[in-house]
């Protein structure tokens, strides 16, 4: 992204006050209704309309072993298992996890490396890693002639898979024409030439959350709580994200990116770290030398509808939130780094992890109070403030794009 | 006996002092949290000063070694580490082992099992 000074349509310089409600007045300044985080129909509509239709990130080549390996991803929502393959050659490709003979859940493994074939734990019918179906035990017994089912016919059922900077993802949506880079759009510009591939993969949370889907991206998706929330949270309110002189946090910038959203934040430069941290920062050369050419100190991505790019320093962390039910999530949460090349590296990498789990640790009761209080119906809507430009933004591309598949 | 447990916790050469700790050299993450949960601050804050005071050895050290064929002795110096990582929270942040105003901790272990030093 470019900066907001650099930007053709930024503010005046200085004008730091509402700046984002007059680059965006068509997000307006309203309060929001509450019943798209507790109505059970609100979440039928996003099944249909947008988990249904939507590029969906189903992870990334990290999970994945390398060259002729799988991974299974169950989408409670859409109730379907998905196999995702990378063959022999590399080309990822994802199907149902479903065998084509009566039904059965082929793959019950969470990963691992192609064995020779897929074999289903019913009957034994073996899928090769391309999908195709290569053995039916006691063939002759089956009627694979004529005008039926045969086993050229019964391969695996593929799911429109599309790979992006190592990031996999699917459309359940069959007839759908819309490629993930016209998805992607902006935001896929902006991280376009991201050296994605300098990074590894240390640490996965699948958590689960009490709280819907959106409820966990929204307080995920501000720093106002900072300064207030939990103990954590207050020590790094205190200047490692900017503050202003109030110590109000302030986000550096905020941008729309087609249906998705990024804002920045800076840090102060005074602000003081812990006792460890500090010392790390002392003992290890390259502790505060960011490598990767982010925007700033912390840059938070929204990849509509329901993934998080975001970095901190050196460190990328991506969410996918995973709608259960109208109030449970399950939130995964994906640590990656620079590749380590020495082991104070992987301390380093380590130290962080610990911080940011912990921090998201006290962001899980956060989100499970909010659900509560929504949940009462005790007001009908919520109100934004500015440094609250992006769960507007975000809300805002919800309910456009419910409309515009309402629509086709 | 107690030399048969030692053994069983090598270290770097020059950092046998450090076996005293051993009961902080737990490989996983999960490990380690419930290590910091169960463990009575004035313990935790015991290997807290006792790690600090190493640090600067212990990195120095660490920034020689690479990242990969890492011997045993160097994972349980790492594993020291993740430990410190761990309690360093309870001693600077929360003043105790558990997240404070946040949930069970235990929710976040990871369910990844990767090598090069470390298991989930
Ligand atoms: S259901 Fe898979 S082989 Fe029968
Ligand atoms: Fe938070």
């Amino acid at each position: 992204m470019t900066s907001v000074e650099e930007r053709v349509d930024a503010p005046e310089t200085g004008e730091d006050h509402r700046r984002w409600s007059s680059l965006y007045p068509e997000l307006g300044k309203g309060p929001i209704d509450t019943e798209r985080f507790i109505s059970e129909e609100r979440l039928d509509e996003e099944r249909k309309l947008i988990f249904s239709k939507s590029w969906l990130n189903l992870g990334s080549v990290h999970d994945l072993q390398g060259n002729n390996s799988f991974f299974v991803r169950d989408v409670a929502l859409l109730g379907v298992s998905l196999l995702v393959v990378q063959d022999k050659a590399g080309k990822i490709q994802v199907f149902h996890n479903v065998c084509s003979h009566r039904g059965n859940k082929l793959v019950w493994e969470a990963d691992g490396p192609c064995p020779y074939q897929f074999a289903c734990r019913f009957h034994g019918w073996g899928y090769k890693a391309d999908g195709t179906l290569a053995s039916v035990p006691d063939e002759e017994e089956f009627f694979f002639e004529g005008d039926l089912p045969n086993k050229s016919t019964l391969g695996l059922v593929p799911v429109r898979t599309e790979v992006w900077n190592g990031f996999i993802f699917v459309n359940m949506d069959k007839d759908g024409t819309e490629t993930l880079l016209e998805h992607l759009g902006p935001l896929g510009e902006s991280l376009q030439d991201f050296p994605f591939d300098t990074l590894e993969l240390r640490y996965r949370y699948d958590v689960p959350d009490d709280a819907n889907w959106k409820v966990i991206l929204d307080a995920q998706n501000e720093i106002y709580h900072l300064p207030m929330l939990a103990p954590l949270h207050r020590f790094l309110g205190g200047g490692a994200f900017s503050t202003n002189e109030d110590g109000y946090t302030r986000l550096y910038d905020f941008e729309r990116l087609g249906i998705h959203t990024v804002y920045t934040s800076d840090s102060d430069a005074e602000w003081v770290d812990t006792p460890l941290r500090t010392a790390m920062a002392n003992l290890h050369p390259e502790y505060n030398v960011v490598k990767l050419p982010n925007r700033g100190p912390f840059v938070f991505h929204v990849q509509f509808p329901n993934m998080v790019i975001g970095f901190l320093g050196n460190f990328m962390f991506t969410y996918n939130i995973w709608p259960v039910s109208v109030g449970h999530s399950v939130w995964e949460i994906r640590m990656h780094y620079p590749k380590a090349k020495t082991l104070a590296d992987r301390v380093c990498q380590d130290l962080m992890k610990v911080r940011f789990r912990d921090l998201l640790c006290e962001d899980v009761t956060g989100h499970a109070a909010l659900q509560i209080g929504l949940t009462s119906k005790a007001r009908p809507e919520i109100v934004l403030g500015e440094q609250e430009v992006q769960i507007r933004s975000f809300h805002k591309n919800v309910d456009d794009y419910i409309a515009r598949s309402t629509n086709v | 006996m107690s030399n048969t447990v030692e053994q069983t916790f090598a270290l770097p050469s020059g950092f046998e002092g450090l076996a005293k700790f051993r009961a902080w050299g737990l490989p996983t993450e999960g490990e380690r949290i419930a290590r910091r949960l169960e463990t009575p601050m004035p313990e935790v804050q015991e290997y807290y000063d006792g790690m600090m005071a190493e640090l600067p050895k212990i990195m120095a050290y660490l920034l020689e070694r690479p990242a990969t064929n890492t011997t045993a002795e160097d994972e349980n110096l790492l594993f020291l580490m993740f430990s410190l990582h761990e309690i360093a929270q309870a001693v600077e942040i929360y003043g105790c082992g558990e997240v404070v105003d946040g949930a069970d901790v235990r929710l976040f272990t990871s369910v990844l099992n990767r090598p090069g030093g470390e298991v989930a």
